[in-house]
């Protein structure tokens, strides 16, 4: 067979040429081809020959040699334009989304009498596509959450500078509580002292002092349950004293702790948005493919 | 029923009869007396009059500072018109109680010359016609 360029141009049975060299050329192209694809060869109105590719497969040659082209097809829109056509067929249609270019094939009168067409698989670029789009969302997700994350580490610092200071506000007044018991006992003593006197006294008055000495007794009585109650006081309050301690270094502690939290979660904060850009350049990218 | 002023000296009580009591006050400022015997501190001023302050902590071999308690007491002592306030570290409670005891004449110059028996202990009661006597005061007179 002449494959001389200038022969084929002047031959009568030319219009078959260009396409019989097209289905000739086809197996060894397809072969040559360093990605999987499927190539089909049609004359105005039917397909002349088909060569699946190892994944990307419609059937095999039978299913297509005789059956017309179809509307959708790029084969026959680049017959009806007479241009060059490039698709997207997605998953849906097929079963499995592919990339398809349907090229014209025209004899030396510039007439159209047949079209080649050559389809890739876009799976790989579908997977790379939806897996952009997965991180994008999941990025902005973690970007809301770390920024409430942010948010509340704040107010808890916040919150928990203020119990801090409640504390230490606690710590003073229990202080203040000291010289109220020491001036407690005092009067507690002075009660006493004045109890035993009126005692004293109604001894002295003999039979006419018997309803004092009652009076005394009793002056006496509150003496000894103020102090009881005084010691009682300060024990009280000697453990309030504890635990507000405590709970102050507690507290210092736990501050220190939720500022290295605020401070770590704006860490994350600014990673993320970096990640969502890298995220959505990859999305950009991965669309042109 | 007696009633007596249980008070203590170092770690030892005592009591006196009420009747001995004129009062009993809170620690007071006393003026020292140059050239007084040891037991007597001073005097002060109590309700405009004037009070003989005396210590019996040397004289009983008892070390007051064991007794810095902030409870001391001056018990204003009333007997035959003597003013003499004694200096107690604590006055602790009235006592009542008809059982008395009498203890054996060769202690103390008799100073201590009975003892009120309670239901968990029993309390050396001081004498103060003994403790005013001529033969005591001369014994506190001496080193």
């Amino acid at each position: 067979m002449n494959i001389n360029n200038e022969n084929l141009l002047t031959n009568d049975n030319q219009p078959a040429d260009a396409i019989s060299h097209l289905i000739e050329v086809a197996p060894i192209l397809q072969r040559a081809i360093p990605f999987d694809c499927m190539i089909a060869i049609s004359d105005r109105e039917k397909f002349l020959d088909y060569i699946p590719g190892k994944t990307i497969t419609l059937g095999d040659a039978s299913t297509f040699i005789g059956a017309l082209v179809q509307e959708e097809t790029a084969m026959y829109q680049a017959m009806h334009t007479g241009k060059d056509v490039f698709m997207v067929i997605p998953k849906e249609i097929f079963g499995f989304a592919f990339r398809s270019t349907g090229v014209p094939v025209k004899d030396s009168n510039d007439k159209i009498i047949g079209s080649i067409g050559i389809a890739v698989s876009s799976e790989n670029q579908t997977v790379i596509v939806e897996t952009a789009e997965a991180l994008s969302a999941a990025s902005q997700e973690i970007i809301a959450t770390t920024e409430e994350l942010s948010a509340t580490a704040m107010k808890l610092s916040e919150d928990l500078n203020y119990v801090k200071s409640a504390g230490e506000k606690v710590l003073e007044q229990v202080d203040k509580t000291d010289s109220i018991l020491t001036f407690i006992n005092e009067v507690s003593a002075d009660t006493k002292l004045l109890g035993l006197n009126a005692s004293i006294e109604a001894a002295r008055a003999g039979d006419l002092g018997r309803g004092f000495a009652v009076v005394a007794d009793e002056i006496r009585k509150m003496a000894v349950n103020s102090t009881s109650s005084v010691k009682e006081i300060k024990d009280i309050i000697n453990s309030i004293k504890t635990e507000a301690t405590q709970l102050v270094s507690r507290l210092n502690e736990t501050t220190e702790l939720g500022s290295l939290q605020a401070a770590a979660s704006e860490e994350i904060s600014a990673s993320m948005n970096e990640l969502v850009i890298s995220a959505e350049n990859l999305n950009k990218v991965s669309k042109m493919l | 029923m007696k009633q007596y002023i249980e008070f203590t000296l170092g770690h030892e009580s005592y009591a006196i009869g009420i009747g001995y009591v004129r009062e009993i006050i809170k620690p007071i400022k006393i003026t020292k007396l140059v050239g007084a015997p040891e037991f007597i501190k001073g005097v002060s001023k109590v309700r405009n009059e004037v009070i003989t302050i005396i210590d019996l902590h040397q004289k009983f071999n008892i070390d007051s500072a064991f007794c810095e308690t902030g409870e001391s007491r001056i018990i204003i002592l009333d007997f035959n018109s003597e003013n003499v306030g004694l200096i107690v570290d604590n006055v602790v409670e009235i006592l009542e109680s008809e059982n008395l005891e009498s203890l054996s004449s060769i202690i103390h110059f008799e100073i201590i010359s009975e003892i009120v028996k309670l239901e968990d202990r029993i309390i050396p009661i001081m004498n103060l016609e003994r403790l005013f006597s001529n033969e005591v005061t001369q014994w506190l007179n001496s080193e």
